[in-house]
């Protein structure tokens, strides 16, 4: 996996109009990575930079790999080739400044905790081993869900909330994680009006304190609305950049209308000729 | 026939009592295993691992009968548990590394791979065990009591195993709570942030593996799954957190096998593991019925109220609305029946209970509202209506379809909410029915 030839990569060098200090600007550097499930690949030689600092969506359609390339920049999924750094640094020297908020549906709700509970598992990598959650942690906890308004759900069993609240309490956990880079699957998926607005507000109230958020995102209605970088992905980044300059229909039709192409038969070959 | 009933009570009296050495080492020590299976069940429950400790329990009859042979060769007492439980473990832990090599495989779905593993490895131990009983000088006939578990060849030494077995995992699952949690919640992003899960895993499938081995004797390895899984299902129906919940499925564990240890030592020839696990399944079918959590006598009940509650609601609004018209009306029941889908029964038993509550009159078959069905009738109404305004003006849905919407919604329109309804669409004194507004007010 962690071939020595890519110790010498120097993302600076590589997009030249960024300038010198772009290697210490970029949150998350992406270098020639590739990951396959079951031996097809899901998302083929990423090579992209995503400057700190900013709120950034991740667009593209069903099965182009927008999840699968936020694990595998946590190391939730074994890479085929290729390299992330967060930071300038691999992912395991920097994974606490990294908070990874997993899609809703991952977890099984009616397992027996509370909200409270859940926003305190953000407290647990600075708690530390065998330690228990004491007060002044639950204090900690509720002051997170205070902030997405459900402090008042915090002794409410996880079953017994919305899929809005449900959603709320996740992110509620990210923020005691108190991360400099966010990186969210679909934090909008089925949510309330109410909820999309309150995750809106706290994602852009916490890009003004110069943290890093990635978001996959399905509504590509409210992709200028909510962000400032873009990311267009379909299995390849189809392109990467300024709100602006990148969410064009050109690109779109690019990221939307290319699925049944030569790379899907491609991917299908490769899959075939390795059995 | 007395002398039979009176040795049962003096039995009785001896297993309450626990003045028999031997009853109290075998009490103990299950009560111990049941304990700590409660405990570590809960673990593999909520990490939804039930079946594969099936499958390793299963595996571990080849381990035992090679544990014989090994004890046997060189010399030892052929039962020895120093001997049996490690070859024991060794097996199971190989139809644990099975499994995940398995898993590997892409068409190998893993409900499948834990089939195979648990049949192959069972088949294994029954064959072994076979030879071992034609064997002509070894004297395998203890062995097949780890199969159904016969509590009363427990010793006292096993006592102090299981002890240090039940003491040892108490204490990890009590300093490991918050870890254990997370990574049964929510394991990728423990992963995710840091946290080693495959070693706290390896931990809990650890103890796992341990009630299974030292719970044989008493269980056997067909039923210990029973005592891994029904303590802590029970205990989901009389809590939802974590840690109360293992605490409860201890608890559980404990008197079920307690009460199924005396049981067995007040008749004899009773499997222990079956009169144990029958125990467990009696408090679990109580804790499904009576549960405080989410019990079906309980959700039954509270089905039965909102059900009762929505009628007398319904029933106070007809009334009301018909008292708008003509303040002093009485109305009878073929109207209320006319107006809505009651069938006569339900509609009797709604204004027996309205009448109970003091809420209408029944003189014949005329009703009328009292004092305080007319306020409630009149709060009801009024929520109603705020309710179809707010989906009419700010909701934009068709006046004729919000009537039925605001039949369900206004049983559960609270003060709170009824304050920000008022405030959002200033409705005045008193709202009127939005199908006359739609009427006079068509612009709107």
């Amino acid at each position: 996996m962690g071939s020595p030839r890519g110790n010498h990569h120097q993302p600076g060098c590589q997009v030249g109009d960024l300038g010198p200090e772009h290697s210490d600007k970029s949150a998350v550097s992406i270098h020639d990575l590739t990951v396959a499930y079951d031996r097809k690949p899901v998302i083929w030689d990423i090579d992209v930079d995503i400057p700190s600092g900013h709120l950034v969506a991740i667009v593209g359609p069903n099965g182009a790999g927008k999840s699968t390339l936020l694990k595998a920049a946590v190391d939730l999924v074994p890479t085929s080739s290729g390299q992330v750094r967060i930071f300038g640094s691999p992912y395991a020297q920097t994974r606490d400044s990294v908070a990874y908020v997993p899609q809703r549906e991952s977890v099984d709700w009616d397992f027996p905790v509370t909200s409270l509970d859940v926003a305190c598992m953000g407290l647990y990598r600075s708690i530390g081993w065998l330690r228990p959650v004491n007060r002044a942690h639950r204090k900690r906890g509720i002051e997170a869900l205070d902030r997405l308004g459900i402090a008042d759900l915090a002794d409410r069993q996880i079953s017994r909330l919305s899929g809005g609240q449900q959603q709320r309490v996740f992110l509620a956990r990210a923020l005691a994680q108190d991360a400099q880079l966010y990186l969210m699957d679909e934090p909008f998926a089925a949510v309330d009006a109410a909820t999309e607005e309150a995750i809106v507000r706290l994602l852009q109230e916490l890009r003004s304190q110069g943290r890093t958020l990635v978001v996959v995102h399905h509504d590509i209605q409210t992709v200028r609305k909510y962000f400032d970088w873009v990311l267009l992905l379909n299995m390849r980044i189809v392109s990467s950049g300024p709100t602006d300059e990148v969410f064009t229909s050109e690109n779109l039709s690019k990221t939307y209308g290319g699925r049944l192409t030569l790379l899907d038969d491609a991917a299908e070959a490769v899959a075939r000729g390795d059995r | 026939m007395i002398a039979a009933t009176d040795t049962l009570s003096s039995d009785l009296l001896e297993l309450l009592t626990l003045s028999q050495y031997n009853t109290r080492v075998v009490l103990i020590a299950v009560g111990l295993l049941g304990a700590s299976a409660g405990c570590a069940g809960t673990l593999l429950l909520l990490r939804k691992r039930a079946l594969l400790s099936d499958a390793m329990s299963h595996a571990t009859l080849p381990g035992l009968c090679i544990g014989f042979l090994i004890a046997g060769s060189l010399g030892m007492d052929a039962r020895s548990p120093w001997v049996l439980l490690p070859s024991a473990c060794m097996t199971a832990l190989a139809s644990l590394g099975t499994y995940l090599l398995l898993l590997k495989v892409p068409r190998i779905r893993p409900d499948a791979a834990l089939a195979i593993v648990l049949s192959g490895w069972f088949g294994l131990g029954v064959v072994l065990l076979g030879i071992l009983q034609q064997a002509p000088n070894g004297n395998a006939g203890g062995l097949d009591s780890f199969i159904y578990g016969k509590a009363a060849t427990i010793r006292a030494s096993d006592t102090w195993l299981i002890a240090a077995c039940a003491v040892l995992m108490i204490t990890t699952c009590v300093l490991l709570l918050k870890e254990l949690r997370l990574i049964c919640f929510d394991a990728s992003f423990a992963r995710g942030s840091g946290w080693p899960v495959w070693a706290i895993d390896g931990v809990s499938l650890c103890m796992v593996i341990l009630v299974t081995v030292v719970g044989l004797h008493a269980v056997g390895l067909i039923l210990v799954v029973a005592l891994l899984i029904i303590p802590p299902v029970s205990a989901r129906f009389w809590t939802h957190h974590f840690g109360r919940m293992m605490l409860v499925s201890a608890i559980i564990g404990f008197a079920g096998a307690v009460i199924g240890g005396g049981i067995t030592s007040l008749v004899s020839n009773l499997p222990s593991g079956a009169v144990i696990v029958l125990v467990c399944s009696a408090i679990f079918i109580t804790s499904l019925l009576f549960g405080a959590d989410r019990g079906l006598v309980k959700s039954l009940l509270t089905r039965r109220r909102s059900r009762r509650k929505t009628g007398i609601d319904h029933l106070l609004r007809a009334m009301y609305e018909q008292s708008e018209h003509d303040k002093d009306a009485t109305v009878s029941k073929g109207f209320l029946s006319g107006i809505r889908t009651w069938r006569t029964p339900t509609l009797e038993s709604i204004i027996r209970l309205a009448r109970r509550r003091g809420f209408i009159l029944q003189t014949e078959d005329e009703l009328r509202l009292t004092r305080a069905g007319l306020e409630l009738g009149r709060q009801l109404t009024r929520r109603h209506r705020l309710w179809e305004l707010y989906l009419i003006h700010h909701a934009m849905i068709d006046p004729t379809h919000v009537d039925r919407d605001a039949d369900d919604v206004e049983h559960f329109l609270d003060a709170s909410m009824v304050r920000r309804l008022e405030t959002l669409l200033q409705p005045g004194e008193e709202p009127r029915s939005p199908h006359h507004l739609e009427i006079e007010d068509p612009s709107t």
